[in-house]
């Protein structure tokens, strides 16, 4: 018999639920990125959340990112130096339901030395068709002021508005669908205050000058992205989705993204990823400006690429209210028209605890 | 807990197989660490979604099915015309055709070593059942208190002998463990706020037979009867429940998305995107798709959400867009310059 009860005892630990109640709950996290590009950065982050009362659910944030690069962006600008900055952000959410009808509004601060970011937020979300339906709509207002470093009289601004809409569906007893759409606005100043862009015959030429790198005050974005969930056999579930994005900058771009979760043990979660992206270049970019011209950037990020990123992640259910988490993700980026660069590796891992009640 | 006898209300639960005792003789064992204590780690087993629908049957194996369960309230109206906010309700849980242990019912909880403990051992026989209420995303919802003479318990010391163990957390009831032979136990839960809508209690049994009959194994998963259910309870003055036949949803919720298919269709068919009106049209049809709440267990779970960890999304996607020319679509990334 005492064979019989630790062996029932066993089949209920099997069955202890990966994802414990979450509404009210605690997480710290620290990520590491780190690339051949001579950039590191270390961002910790510290998130939580509680039911204040039934339907009123409170959020407070930390995150920092503690930022380490030699990367072309800054050896490219005739100072070889490494440089180092912190980024802090602060934010707070509330979110209450009304019945069927959910809302919520969020306030972020970011600061760092050069930089600094008000972000307000809100947002509704109506649960539909006996809830098999939710519609939700979203608007977020992100106020910048941007400087350069060991430069007071240097100031700019950037103000971006941003409304989304999307629809998740529940289709069957084991898929689920969504589709969202966002637009957003950018209005001010986009370029890098440190970049200056080189004027010169050809790619080994020497430049006859360095230009500082001007980018359009005015920038739409267009994302629509589709999803979908599928549980598979009893505690698995495949993920993916699609993204095509457009700009008025002439940016298109189209990602791919990939998720397989599935319980290893009744404590042992492993999720696999995989993420493809690739964009055309902006309208304006160009790998060699022989001339000066009105809009001149110095962008990797302006240019044509494409990036692939692989990852792994464990998550492990200490108890039902303790979860921990290790995650390592693997990433390449290609560049075909970036003369500086022409790809970059790196890695992206992970660690982290999340208590819920 | 005195119920009205006249005003009592009885929902029966249709119920399959079954058979062993309580594993968890006592309400706190079940709050007890699963490793430490041999407890069940805060998890009532009583099949509600958030715990992946588990019931007792999930440890008493090979149940033969035969007994029921009977929900019970002593006002009428929780069954008919709904729940409302913030009344307490006295419910009762009935265990109906008890047949495992009945030669030790009679001994009550004289049983066991109880009355002498150098004579020989007797039987015992332990029942049990647990309960929560959600609403219709899974969530316990009002509160949990044991029934204490005839009223709820409230922040003063409760006996040590009620019917009713409340978990920890509050968010599931379970038998108290105080006496043998019992086949109905009572509670009190107080409805929340209004608008949550259908609530749903979910409930388990457990026939227990006895263990082997020694003191040794007072009580294991082996030879009990189970049953398991669920009631769905309609908020008072909301929507009527919608039959759950299947099909397509007559909600009031259609008119507004075959409003929503139309504006679609007809702001994009002019054009040149009819493939991708039709898609629209079809997604906000949706009152079409017809999942039951009973039904999105699988649904429920954390890999299938879209978003099951918003915190590392976020970082992500601050590195994604500090390093790609694209932003959106995928919730925020915060803000900053991220340009490194």
């Amino acid at each position: 018999m005492r064979v019989q009860l630790t062996r029932a005892l066993a089949v209920g630990l099997a069955l202890i639920p990966v994802a414990a109640h979450a509404d009210t709950s605690f997480e710290s996290k620290i990520q590491v990125y780190a690339d051949s590009d001579h950039t590191q950065v270390v961002s910790p982050t510290v998130q939580a959340q509680a039911d204040v009362t039934p339907e009123t659910n409170v959020s407070l944030g930390y995150v920092a990112d503690v930022v380490s690069s030699a990367s072309v962006d800054v050896v490219s600008q005739a100072s070889k130096i490494t440089i180092h900055d912190t980024r802090q952000q602060v934010s707070a959410g509330l979110a209450h339901i009304f019945g069927s009808l959910s809302a919520h509004g969020g306030y972020s601060l970011s600061h760092e030395n050069d930089y600094l970011s008000n972000t307000f937020s809100v947002g509704i979300a109506k649960e539909l068709f006996e809830k098999n339906s939710t519609l939700a709509l979203g608007y977020a207002l992100s106020l910048n002021e941007v400087g350069r470093a060991e430069d007071r009289n240097f100031s700019r601004s950037l103000t971006v508005n941003s409304v989304n809409a999307s629809w998740t569906q529940v289709m069957t007893r084991r898929l689920i669908g969504q589709v969202t759409y966002e637009l957003t606005n950018a209005s001010g100043y986009q370029a890098s205050p440190y970049r200056f862009v080189p004027v010169r015959a050809s790619v080994d030429a020497a430049p006859s000058e360095w230009v500082a790198e001007s980018d359009p005050d005015a920038r739409w974005r267009h994302a629509i992205v589709l999803g979908a969930n599928q549980a598979v056999g009893t505690d698995s579930a495949v993920q993916g989705d699609y993204r095509l994005y457009h700009d008025t900058w002439g940016i298109t771009s189209h990602t791919l993204g990939a998720r397989y979760f599935t319980r290893l043990s009744p404590r042992l979660e492993l999720r696999l990823r995989e993420r493809f992206y690739t964009q055309g270049a902006a309208s304006f970019y160009q790998s060699v400006y022989t001339t000066t011209q009105k809009y001149m950037a110095y962008d990797r990020e302006l240019s044509p690429l494409w990036s692939e990123t692989i990852g792994a992640k464990l998550s492990y259910l200490f108890t039902p209210h303790f979860e921990g988490e290790l995650k390592v993700d693997l990433f390449y980026y290609g560049y075909s028209d970036f003369a500086p660069l022409s790809s970059r590796t790196g890695t992206n891992t992970g660690i982290g605890i999340t208590l819920t009640y | 807990m005195k119920v009205a006898g006249g005003a009592m209300v009885a929902l029966g639960l249709a119920l399959g197989l079954a058979r062993t005792a309580a594993a968890f003789p006592t309400g706190e064992q079940f709050d007890g660490d699963a490793l430490k204590s041999d407890g069940g780690g805060g998890i009532p087993f009583d099949g509600a979604p958030r715990w992946s629908a588990h019931t007792c049957a999930t440890c008493h194996t090979d149940a033969p099915g035969q007994i029921g369960i009977e929900l019970q309230a002593d006002r009428a109206d929780l069954f008919t015309t709904g729940w409302t906010a913030g009344t307490a309700y006295h419910l009762r849980v009935v265990l109906q055709n008890e047949h495992e242990g009945l030669a030790a019912a009679g001994l009550g909880d004289q049983c066991g070593g109880a009355l002498d403990p150098t004579a020989p051992y007797k039987r015992c026989d332990y029942n049990g059942y647990a309960i929560e209420l959600d609403d219709d995303r899974g969530k316990p919802v009002g509160k949990l208190a044991p029934v204490v003479g005839t009223a709820c318990a409230g922040s003063g010391t409760v006996p040590s002998d009620v019917d009713t163990y409340v978990l920890k957390d509050g968010t599931a009831a379970m038998h108290n463990g105080a006496h043998m032979a019992q086949t109905h136990w009572d509670l009190c839960w107080t409805a929340p706020a209004a608008g949550v809508g259908v609530i749903t209690a979910y409930i388990a049994t457990v026939d227990g037979n006895g263990g082997d009959g020694t003191a040794n194994f007072p009580n294991d998963t082996v030879g009990d009867d189970v049953a398991a259910g669920a009631v769905p309870l309609a908020e008072s003055g909301a929507t009527v429940l919608t039959p759950q036949t299947g099909g397509c949803a007559a909600a009031s919720d259609a008119g507004l998305g075959l409003a929503l298919a139309i504006l679609a269709f007809a702001a994009l068919a002019r054009g040149h995107r009819r493939r991708l009106a039709i898609a629209l049209a079809l997604a906000t049809a949706g009152g079409c798709v017809h999942v039951h709440p009973r039904e999105r267990e699988t649904l429920a779970r954390r890999n299938m959400k879209f978003s099951p960890d918003t915190t590392e999304d976020e970082l992500d996607l601050h590195m994604q867009e500090a390093r790609e020319g694209s932003e959106g679509g995928y919730g925020t990334a915060g803000g900053g310059c991220g340009c490194n």
